[in-house]
């Protein structure tokens, strides 16, 4: 409420048109620098506010405040703009005039006014909205009203209302801020002398310098002294006068000077006003716009929160649901493999979806508690699987290793078949409602054992045993009410001995600080009653006794107490009885502990002989799971016999050897069969195979259920090695032994080695047969065609003892090795420079050594350069064997040659020995007896008689002579003593001569015809015109082949037949064929044809040895000829033979001859 | 007269005993192979044979074997000519039951030493029956 003299004195002064100032440009200057001074605090004031460090309302406040007073008006609005009503108002009737009806445009929110009797504040706010809806567009546009002199036609209607107000100058200025019209400051002057004025227009008033200094003095005066406590804004509006006041006394112009210029009574807005206050509005604008902003933001965030915090809310209420709901869920196959499972479970367990999924529910760790949950587990997947819902509690393992206790279903899914296609299986976590139910079980029972513990009554007692207090819960607890005990003595209530009892404890209580039990009989209600009391110290001389009535307990007592005096009396008498019983008891058990020992001890030596064999020995159940593993399974398969336990044998198998070993296990189990020697390939702890043979026998219980199997393992890896070795000898030797002779031998020997042991070369040298010399030996052997150029060079080498590998591994008789040969020097090794053309690296030496000499000297070479190797004194063994073998073989053939040829020659011998013997013998006999009877009896003979038995002993020595000479060739030929001598033969010319010799011998009994077609083929083929070479053959050979046969022929064919001889050639070949008509010779002696002495079955008593067909087989044969047969018993024979010209087969050799 | 039957394939050896044994007064008979000689023996019941061991169609041991077989010939005397001079063939000779051997060459004596020894003693001729 402003001063209202100086009200009264300021209005006074403005109406008075006696101090109008003389010079009025000096006064606009002062003016303007003052408004300029105010507006520069103000727009500070506003920033600040607009910072956030004061509070916008209050200095909107101020700035009504401070708008009023710099520009002398009589109030000042800063409003703001109704956005919603106003628009549809004006958009509807854009200049229609305003009227009293419709809602407010703008909501005022800081005003200044000065208080005016006349016009009443709602009426000046109506004309300001008329004027403002009148001028809405004009303002949206940024644009100020200013009344009088705004230049537009103002309405009469809204003239008339300002009249009616006495406004005589209206200022609105909007307030606008990128482009948007937040609201505007509206500045208006109300006239209470306006009637007296002539023109309101015109009129401006002044005040003279003291007027206003004293006015402003006293303003400031009101303002300081009057505002605190007279409306709630007044303190902020202090403080912030007193700011603007400093910010103006900051300024060159003195305060009172700059307020009194100030103040003017224009009747119309001068510019500098109207830019100050548009410069205001402007700021203002700025900080409402940032306030709203502000605002808006903090309603945002505050939204934001309340979203978020209700989303966190539902959030955890349905997580709270979901937990308790819904612990875990999953799908299964029928048969309990995991298909599915939920997030919750996993977490519940602490595994990832990979690790469960595919494999059997009961295999997750949740199921490990005990082999219990398992099978009950197990057995409800099955009942499941046949489609029954099951439900039970368990207790199973979660993540962090507690036990959680699940409400746990097992829920079938059917297919529209009825097939159970899948199982759901939930879990809920009711581990905290078990617990909380156990608890309340457990204070159930406290408060039950408390319940039974509350005493029957307490009262309390002084030293003196007088009683202070007492509460009973039972009505009989004590023979006399409550309230009359309390004061008297304890004597004076309870009989003497109980009173003296308790009292005695009272003392003791109070003197020991501890509490005092003490039990007595006291008669209540005409029984007797059991009490025991407690007494405890509860003040310096006083105590409580709680007591309790122990009737029923003491009655017990008493009853049990009886029955156990009844009870010593019996078992008295029973210990007698029991005492014979113990004797016998005894010594039984002595015999039992001797026997028990006994076991022990034989148990003790077993487990010593399973624990000390060196093989493993274990036990298994039916399921194939170790029972039992000795702790040798520690050195075979670096396990330790409780890593053992648990698992199969199988799971210590690589899988391809499992499927193996079931199939010969599993019908021997199936059979409960032992079963012996079984090799089965194991997986050692640290990665490696083992190669175990196993024996075992199955295990029966006494009821003779099978149990499973008890064996033993053996490690027979080392074994197994040792047998691929003997295997690779074996195939080595066995491929010598098969080999023809002795290179043969050796390549087989190279080949086998370059196979098995990995070189890609081998080679081998033998010694000279004069020993100076290594020579390349036929046998060689090479993985890779591109080494050919190396063997090539190996077969034009000979190394000189100690030169080269082979010559050094030739003296040392030691196996070499060389990493690599192609970076050797000359000195070590001479073909560095080939080797390493064609990439030999590696090569090793190796002695095959027999009878201290050696044989050949194996190389072996490689495209990579290697290591000595351990499988090299394999090989040295191997082919020092390899070597003796390979020299059997060689001196084997040789003496079984020798032998062969030995023996046949002794059979022959014999056997021709024996044959001459009787050869022989036969003549000699009758040589022997001739002679003798000539002796004996021919001077008794006619001469006729004594020639016949000389003739007989002729003819037999003729006889004999021939047996000798063929006997002499057969043995030549036998010897190899006839050799080959062709020379030139007239065989025409030949066989001529010997027709007639044979023809002369047999005393032409036989015609020999002789034909001849050699001369003309010949001719006909060589030498047409000139004589041609006579054929070279071997001429003995040759007769005795045609004599024998000729012979034979005419011997073995009738006087008077003929015999045809044929002499012709063929192909460079001389054929011979004779042809007699004789007995023939039978089938079965043909074979026997040519054997000495064999003469065929139909012979008779013709004469013969038995050895010119043999004779002639041999020199055919030594003719490089062929004969042959043709022959019919009573028809006749016909020998062909066929021998081969020298001279016509070969012209070197001819030439040679001559 | 002791009838003395010979076989043997080599003629003249044949005729040389054949003429021997007529000069020593022996009645005899001639085959010039097993075969005829056994079939000779069987029908002539000869006092004693001379029999050679290696023969075209039957030798010496098939003549024995076939003479022993039957009752009618089983005891009569059998002497081998022999140009075998192992001592185990003659053995063999002897267990087939040949009564002696004699080796080729052999002299006249030797011849009819071996005869007589053969052939039962005629001072007691009561035996024979």
């Amino acid at each position: 409420m402003r001063d209202k003299t100086a009200f009264h004195a300021l209005q006074l002064m403005a109406k008075s048109p006696d101090h109008l100032p003389s010079d009025s440009t000096t006064e606009h200057r002062a003016i303007n620098s003052h408004l300029l001074t105010v507006q520069a605090a103000m727009i500070d004031q506003i920033a600040q506010a607009t910072l956030g460090r004061l509070v916008l309302d209050d200095v909107l406040h101020a700035i009504a405040k401070q708008l009023q007073d710099t520009l002398q008006a009589s109030g000042c609005l800063i409003v703001q703009r109704d956005h919603t009503s106003n628009r549809a108002a004006v958009d509807g009737d854009r200049h229609e005039l305003p009227c009293s009806s419709g809602r407010a445009l703008f909501t005022p929110i800081a005003t200044a006014h000065q208080h005016s009797r006349v016009v009443p504040m709602e009426r000046l706010y109506r004309v300001f909205h008329d004027i403002y809806q009148y001028y809405y567009s004009w303002l949206a546009q940024g644009k100020s009203v200013t009344l009088p002199g705004t230049g537009q036609p103002i309405p009469s209607v809204i003239w008339n209302c300002a009249e009616e107000c006495r406004l005589s100058r209206v200022l609105i200025v909007p307030l606008v801020h990128s482009s948007s019209d937040l609201g505007e400051i509206i500045l208006y002057q109300c006239d209470h002398v306006a009637q007296t004025l002539p023109d309101p227009s015109l009129t401006v008033l002044l005040p003279s310098s003291e007027q206003l200094l004293a006015f402003g003095c006293d303003c400031l005066r009101f303002a300081n002294k009057n505002t605190s406590g007279v409306q709630d804004t007044g303190s902020r509006e202090a403080l912030i006068e007193s700011a603007f006041s400093e910010q103006v006394g900051g300024c060159d112009c003195p305060r009172g000077k700059g307020i009194a210029e100030c103040v003017h009574h224009h009747r119309e807005w001068t510019h500098e006003e109207i830019a100050f206050v548009q410069s205001i509005a402007n700021q203002c604008a700025i900080s409402l716009t940032c306030a709203a902003l502000a605002s808006d933001w903090s309603t945002e965030l505050k939204k934001r929160q309340e979203n978020e915090s209700a989303l966190e809310e539902s959030q955890k209420r349905l997580r709270a649901i979901y937990k308790q709901t819904c612990q875990f869920f999953g799908l299964l196959t029928p048969d309990g493999i995991i298909l599915d499972v939920s997030q919750t479970a996993l977490d519940f367990v602490g595994l990832h979806a990979q690790e469960l999924l595919g494999r059997p529910l009961w295999e997750a760790r949740w199921w490990t508690p005990s082999v219990k949950t398992h099978k009950q587990l197990q057995e409800a997947l099955a009942a499941a699987a046949a489609g029954k819902f099951i439900r039970y509690e368990v207790d199973v393992l979660g993540a962090s290793k507690q036990v959680v206790t699940l409400d746990f279903s097992l829920k079938p899914h059917t297919d529209e078949t009825g097939q159970v296609v899948l199982v759901i299986f939930e879990g809920r976590d009711i581990t905290a409602y078990k617990q909380a139910q156990s608890e309340l079980q457990a204070s159930l029972s406290r408060n039950r054992a408390l319940l039974e513990a509350i005493p029957d009554a307490i009262f309390r007692v002084t030293r003196d045993g007088i009683y202070l207090d007492r509460k009973a819960a039972k009505p009989d607890t004590l023979p006399t009410q409550s309230s009359e005990i309390i004061g008297q003595h304890l004597h004076q209530v309870l009989p003497t001995e109980v009173a003296g009892l308790i009292w005695h404890h009272v003392e003791l209580a109070l003197e020991s600080n501890e509490m005092q039990i003490i039990e007595f009989q006291l008669w209540v209600n005409g029984k007797s009653h059991h009490f025991e009391t407690r007494i405890v110290k509860s003040g310096t001389d006083e105590v409580a006794a709680i007591v309790q009535d122990i009737t029923e307990r003491v009655e017990v007592r008493v009853a049990l107490e009886q029955v156990n005096d009844a009870l010593e009396i019996r078992v008295a008498d029973r210990t007698a009885a029991l005492r014979d019983a113990n004797r016998i008891l005894r010594a039984e058990i002595i015999d039992r502990r001797r026997a028990e020992e006994q076991l022990k001890e034989s148990e003790e030596r077993f487990r010593n002989l399973v624990e000390t064999s060196s093989d493993w020995v274990w036990e298994i159940d039916e399921n194939a799971v170790y029972t039992y593993a000795s702790p040798k399974v520690k050195s075979l398969l670096g396990y330790q016999p409780s890593e053992v336990l648990g698992k199969t044998p199988f799971d210590l198998m690589p899988a391809y050897e499992r499927q193996r070993v079931a199939n010969i296990v599993v019908p021997l189990a199936t059979l409960r069969q032992p079963f012996t020697c079984l090799e089965n390939t194991n997986i050692h702890k640290d990665g490696h195979l083992l190669i175990l043979e196993r024996s075992a026998v199955p295990i029966f219980d006494a009821k003779g259920t099978f149990r499973g199997y008890r064996g033993i393992d053996r490690d027979i890896t080392a074994r197994k090695k040792a047998e691929k070795e003997v295997q690779f000898l074996h195939s080595i030797t066995r491929a010598i032994f098969e080999s023809q002779d002795f290179y043969a031998a050796l390549g087989v020997a190279i080949q086998k080695v370059c196979e098995s042991t990995g070189w890609d070369f081998g080679e081998a040298w033998v010694p000279r047969a004069d020993g100076t010399v290594l020579e390349c030996s036929p046998a060689w052997f090479s993985k890779s065609k591109s080494l050919e150029r190396f063997r090539h060079a190996s077969q034009v080498l000979t190394f000189a003892p100690n030169v080269g590998l082979p010559g050094r591994v030739w003296v040392s008789q030691q196996p070499e090795w060389r990493r690599n040969v192609s970076t050797e020097s000359n000195a070590v090794y001479l073909r560095a420079e080939i080797a390493r053309e064609v990439g030999l690296k590696a090569a090793l030496g190796i002695p095959i050594i027999a009878n201290e000499g050696v044989l050949a000297v194996l190389v072996f070479y490689m495209f990579e350069s290697k290591d000595e190797d351990q499988r090299l004194i394999e090989l040295i063994s191997a082919s020092t064997e390899l070597g003796l073998m390979i020299q059997r073989k060689q001196a084997e053939g040789e003496i079984r040659k020798a032998l062969e040829k030995e023996k046949e020659l002794t059979e022959l011998k014999s056997r021709f020995i024996t044959m001459t013997s009787h050869e022989f013998r036969t003549p000699l006999t009758t040589i022997l007896s001739s002679a003798e009877l000539l002796e004996n009896y021919g001077h008794k003979w006619v001469q006729e008689k004594k020639l016949t038995h000389l003739h007989r002993i002729q003819a037999s020595v003729k006889h004999m002579t021939k047996l000798l000479n063929d006997v002499l060739i057969l043995g030549k030929a036998e010897a190899g003593k006839l050799k080959l001598n062709p020379v030139p033969l007239d065989l025409e010319k030949f066989c001529q001569n010997l027709v007639e010799e044979l023809q002369l011998n047999d005393n032409n009994q036989h015609k020999i015809t002789l034909a001849c077609d050699w001369g003309l083929e010949t001719v006909a083929n060589h030498k047409p015109n000139s004589q041609f070479p006579l054929p070279y053959l071997d001429e003995k050979l040759l007769r005795q082949i045609l004599e024998n046969l000729l012979s034979n022929a005419i011997k073995y064919s009738p006087s008077g037949s003929i015999i045809e001889f044929t002499l012709s050639s063929l192909e460079k070949q001389a054929v011979f064929q004779i042809r007699d008509r004789g007995i023939g010779i039978p089938v079965e002696d043909r074979q026997r044809l040519f054997e000495t002495f064999h003469r065929a079955t139909n012979v008779g008593t013709i004469a013969g040895t038995g050895l010119g067909l043999a004779i002639v087989k041999k020199c055919v044969d030594i003719h490089q000829g062929q004969i042959a047969v043709e022959s019919e018993v009573g028809v006749g024979t016909t020998f062909t033979v066929t021998l081969p010209i020298y001279n016509l087969v070969s012209t070197h050799e001819e030439n040679s001859n001559h | 007269m002791t009838k003395i039957l010979v076989i043997e394939d080599e003629e003249s050896v044949r005729e040389n005993i054949l003429e021997l044994l007529d000069t020593e007064g022996f009645e005899t008979l001639a085959a010039k192979n097993g075969r005829i000689g056994l079939g000779i023996a069987q029908k002539e019941r000869p006092d004693l044979i001379l029999c050679d061991v290696r023969m075209p169609e039957l030798d010496g041991y098939g003549v024995l074997t076939g003479l022993r077989s039957e009752p009618e010939t089983a005891v009569i005397p059998f002497i081998f000519l022999t140009a075998k001079a192992a001592k185990t063939d003659m053995s063999f000779g002897l267990e087939l039951g040949a009564n002696a051997y004699i080796t080729k060459p052999f002299t006249l004596v030797e011849l009819l030493d071996t005869i007589t020894q053969a052939l039962p003693d005629p001072s007691a001729p009561a035996t024979q029956i």
